[in-house]
């Protein structure tokens, strides 16, 4: 599949087990990235693997003194390669939603947080693929974006399966 | 067309959330995610050109 729109500044440095994939940032940050199937919830025929959560870890990186690692110079490399892999991911998926959740309790989770709401920005401006996020929180510190095409073939069926923002 | 088996989405976030801490307490480890044989993965597509 093309990734022409999707320059991926970081370089990939390795694909372990063809489930998921290293990047490393210039400075030598490493991130992993998957896509977990969440199949628990929804049935019907072609829609068995519907919705994805992505994740990505970093590996490698400046550990604060809470002890976690963030991303620091790095972050525009950094999220345009996390957002070219979930736009990747829709392009050749046009059918999936897309889920990033988070626990706002854990403090290296809420730096996860706040930066992927900043690759989302990135992602909706540079992408030539219309997209759209919805927000949810519906428990106390448990968040969910939900991220899918508004030019799917299957849009409507994606919209009824959003809840109530 | 896909039918919701649980509509509660209160419970549909947090169990992708209590997940995602074991797939990244795993990780943690140092282990790979081809041992997590109860969680599906999707393999990346599309990798760039410099891999």
């Amino acid at each position: 599949m093309s990734n022409s729109f999707s320059p991926y500044p970081c370089q990939i440095i390795s694909r372990a087990n063809g489930l998921d994939y290293e990047f490393t940032t210039s400075s030598g940050v490493t991130f992993l990235v998957y896509f977990a199937v969440e199949t628990d919830y929804f049935e019907g025929a072609g829609f068995a693997n519907f919705v994805v959560s992505i994740g990505f870890q970093p590996k490698t990186g400046r550990i604060t003194r809470k002890g976690f690692r963030v991303p620091t110079e790095d972050d525009p490399q950094v999220f345009i390669t996390i957002a070219s892999a979930i736009e990747n991911y829709l392009a050749a998926h046009p059918h999936h939603l897309v889920t990033w959740v988070c626990s706002r309790a854990d403090d290296q989770e809420t730096a996860r947080h706040l930066l992927f709401d900043r690759k989302w920005r990135l992602l909706h401006r540079a992408s030539p693929m219309p997209l759209r996020k919805v927000n949810l929180e519906l428990a106390p510190r448990e968040y969910m974006s939900i991220i899918y095409r508004t030019d799917s073939p299957f849009k409507a069926e994606l919209e009824m399966l959003l809840p109530e923002e | 067309m896909a039918t919701l088996k649980k509509l509660n989405w209160k419970t549909i976030i947090h169990n992708m959330i209590v997940k995602k801490e074991r797939i990244e307490a795993h990780l943690d480890k140092g282990l790979p995610l081809s041992e997590l044989k109860d969680v599906k993965f999707i393999q990346p597509l599309s990798l760039p050109d410099n891999q």
